[in-house]
């Protein structure tokens, strides 16, 4: 496109200065003194330009009518003539977005500066050179000052000045801002690019072949309508871009008849941002691969060389499953000989020192506080090494940048059941807590495929699932205890996978939905951020152990005490013998475990607080897991794991189900589906088991 | 992009797509799609596929997404209790609308 305009006559008198914190009102400049206005990004170092070059030069107000601050000053060059500067709010572009880019804009058309400096970010050049093909549509003088080298040096960018001059066609002076490092030559640069203008030739970014015809019509037909500040092929490319503040004024300002016309060949082209857009997107490119280098070292090529393998398709799953086997590896390695300990040890001091104290005590006080308070919630809190590696994991995971590679991975293993798009990323969620995940599903605008989403959520195994897990598999299963939990937590996904696929068909009819992703770079872990997120999370652990759960575990004691003929008269007793029947078909004949498993509504780790109290109040031997193990059956062990990992979700889950669902009859499918298939999955691991 | 490169043989593209079209093709199959991997396939720098990508989402191509809780837990009880999930996103995301999806419909 040609944007080649014609250079108008400067006013004799420019307003531009207000005087400092005035009424808004203009103060003129002298004609015939030169005006620079500073143009860039936010925090790109324009202002320490301006400060280096004005000193106490300057004058500080409002733009008028604005809220936004403007500053103006002056410059004494050597010959003793003063420069006009002016500071214009940070922008990305001029495209009339926001009250900033308003202001720039209308200052550059309205004044017409003598030239213009561009201050660009050498590390993040992108960003800043679309505000340069901007400008370089206004046909301004342009000068650009290359901002930042050494900080796009520690990133490992360079960038080559007179490379980037030869393809912009534009004069670039490298500076480092802060030291005061090429400012003068900058401005030097400047005011010998206003003088004579002609020494430069700029490389515009260009509008596609099928688009010109239709913004010379357009051209044409707002040619002599428009205010004379706006050059006419601007504004033409302005409304073809869809700019609300340029079609308001054509609206306002042509005939209706042309106006009308307009109307019609906008409409008609109404993606044409994408071309003309693009066409700078790829100006930039071109500007980009001409003068940066990337060499081999540095953060990025790191993340870049990692990536390549995290990410790979089969290497990243490969990595991911991996890193899923070590973290298991790792929890009964490290926390559950201490969490032993705990249950066994500390427990058993505990309560011997509760027998002390209360000796004297009623024999129900003595109860409360050995089954109740020690066998309880305090088997919950033997649970804490369990969940302090966890969370270590986690940390450290997300702290290097992991987690979203792992999001990225499973996304593309998922793509091949068929199961991704919308539904993806709050089921992602899900591993930490049910609760974000079914909130997440908010993304999802159409009615019935969230609902079928929220549906889904609590069949990823949270954090508390997956702690019940790592506390039993041990005395279940040995030294295989880490295998086994692996292949749970498979036929889980399997679950999931398979539920999702119906989803999947049910709701999106296959529809295929796209993310971008921004990879965060990878990077050493601090400590600090580490430990932060395992504290943080720890001391939730607390909170709920010492409120919900603990209430929830004094109902459970109180209900397996009343009416006062020993635990095996108890309400709870006569309530759970009525489940047995159907325990018995998952090896689940015992109502201790049967009630356990329904007490993992009030908080998945309930189920462990109360295996405490009903186990605790017998003889005391070994570990809790331990005997829980002695009184099932292989086939059995593997049914309850799989059967507490696929369950109804707990109550906070259920709530937000509710919630967001904003109905009963969904919250009860839910409830349903999970107790259906969790009952099915675990009759059918125990049947099958049973014959091997 | 150099658009002017020789086609590889197949069917021949009608019209070339601009960068920003061609962007919104590559999401054209669904899935998540990292920055890293666009800025290779369009031989572009991943810095310019971000900025890219934000421009398409102020024009309503693309939408931002909120990960985790974000802001919808404010004032949720709950909000503290999920603390594994810690609320936060993974990496800034976005996704393509309808009007994305419609454009891609019409470029092909």
């Amino acid at each position: 496109m040609n944007n080649r305009l014609t250079v108008r006559a400067q006013p004799a008198l420019r307003l531009v200065t207000p005087a400092c914190h005035d009424d808004g009102a203009s103060q003129p400049i002298p004609a015939g003194q030169l005006t620079i206005a500073l143009a860039g990004q936010p925090n790109v170092g324009k202002s320490t330009v301006f400060n280096m070059l004005t000193g106490l030069n300057q004058h500080v107000g409002n733009w008028p009518g604005k809220t936004v601050e403007q500053k103006t000053g002056t410059f004494q060059r050597p010959d003793g003539a003063a420069v006009g500067l002016v500071d214009l709010p940070g922008t990305y572009s001029l495209t009339a977005n926001s009250e900033e880019e308003r202001i720039a804009r209308d200052y550059l058309l309205r004044e017409r500066p003598d030239a213009v400096i561009a201050v660009v970010n050498a590390a993040l050049l992108e960003r800043s050179l679309y505000l340069v093909a901007e400008l370089l549509t206004l046909d301004l003088p342009l000068v650009v000052g290359l901002n930042m080298g050494d900080v796009a040096e520690q990133h490992g960018i360079h960038v080559e000045p007179h490379v980037l001059a030869a393809a912009l066609g534009l004069p670039v002076i490298p500076i480092v801002a802060t030291r005061n490092q090429g400012v003068r030559e900058l401005i030097d640069a400047a005011t010998s690019l206003a003088a004579d203008p002609a020494r430069w030739t700029p490389v515009r970014p260009s509008i596609r072949p099928e688009h010109a015809p239709v913004l010379a019509e357009i051209c044409t037909l707002i040619a002599g309508h428009l205010p004379p500040i706006y050059p006419e092929d601007w504004a033409a490319l302005k409304l073809l871009e869809g700019d609300g503040e340029i079609t308001a004024l054509a609206k306002t300002n042509l005939p209706e008849a042309t106006w009308d016309r307009v109307h019609a060949l906008l409409l008609q082209h109404e993606d044409a941002y994408l071309n003309i857009a693009g066409g700078r997107y790829e100006w930039i490119g071109r500007m980009m691969r001409a003068a940066v280098i990337h060499p081999k070292a540095g953060a990025i090529s790191i993340t870049e060389r990692v990536d390549r393998v995290v990410t790979h398709p089969l290497g990243g799953l490969a990595i991911l499953l991996g890193i899923l086997g070590l973290a298991f590896s790792l929890t009964y390695a490290v926390a559950t000989p201490v969490a032993n300990w705990l249950s066994t040890t500390v427990l058993g001091v505990l309560d011997n020192l509760a027998g002390r104290a209360l000796a004297g005590a009623p024999a129900w006080l003595f109860g409360l506080v050995s089954d109740g308070l020690i066998h309880g919630v305090g088997t919950v809190f033997t649970f804490l090494p369990i969940l302090v590696i966890f969370f270590a994991v986690l940390g450290v995971l997300e702290d290097v940048g992991y987690l979203a590679r792992g999001a990225y991975v499973m996304d593309r293993f998922m793509h091949l059941m068929g199961l991704h798009g919308k539904s993806f990323l709050p089921l992602f969620l899900g591993f930490g807590c049910n609760v974000p995940a079914v909130l997440g599903a908010r993304i999802i605008e159409e009615r019935r495929a969230r609902f079928l989403t929220i549906l889904l959520a609590p069949l990823v195994p949270c954090t508390a699932r997956l702690a019940i897990l790592a506390f039993l598999a041990p005395a279940f299963f040995g030294s295989r205890a880490a295998l086994v939990s692996f292949g749970l937590i498979a036929a889980n996904l399997l679950v999931l996978a398979v539920a999702g696929i119906v989803v999947n068909r049910l709701a999106f009819r296959g529809e295929h939905t796209a993310f971008i992703m921004e990879l965060p770079l990878y990077h050493i872990p601090n400590r600090r951020t580490v430990g932060l997120y395992v504290w943080n999370n720890t001391r939730e652990f607390v909170r709920k152990a010492g409120s919900l759960i603990l209430i929830a575990s004094m109902v459970v004691w109180a209900l397996s005490t009343l009416p006062g003929r020993g635990i095996d008269g108890s309400f709870l007793a006569a309530f759970g013998r009525r489940l047995e029947p159907a325990g018995q078909l998952m090896g689940l004949g015992d109502w201790r475990v049967i009630v356990a498993l329904l007490t993992s509504f009030f908080a998945k780790e309930n189920t462990i607080a109360t295996l405490g109290i009903l186990f605790g109040a017998g003889a005391a031997t070994g570990t809790l897991a331990a005997q829980v193990a002695a009184a099932l059956t292989p086939a059995a062990r593997l049914a309850l794991l799989l059967f507490q990992l696929l369950f109804i979700p707990c109550l906070a889950t259920t709530a937000t189900i509710k919630q967001e669902t904003g109905s009963w009859r969904w919250m009860l499918a839910s409830l349903g589906l999970l107790l259906a298939l969790s009952y099915g999955a675990g009759v059918l691991v125990y049947q099958v088991g049973r014959l091997l | 992009m150099d658009n002017n490169k020789t086609e590889k043989p197949g069917p021949v593209r009608q019209k070339i797509l601009s960068v920003l079209d061609e962007l919104l093709h590559l999401l054209g199959d669904g899935g998540i799609h990292s920055t890293a991997e666009l800025a290779r396939r369009l031989d572009v720098s991943e810095g310019l596929v971000s900025a890219m990508a934000a421009d398409l989402a102020r024009r309503g191509y693309l939408e931002p997404i909120e990960t985790g809780c974000g802001t919808s837990c404010d004032g949720c009880g709950l909000a503290q209790a999920c603390a594994p999930a810690s609320g936060k996103a993974p990496a800034s995301m976005l996704m393509l609308t309808a009007k994305g999806r419609s454009r891609n419909r019409l470029s092909e």
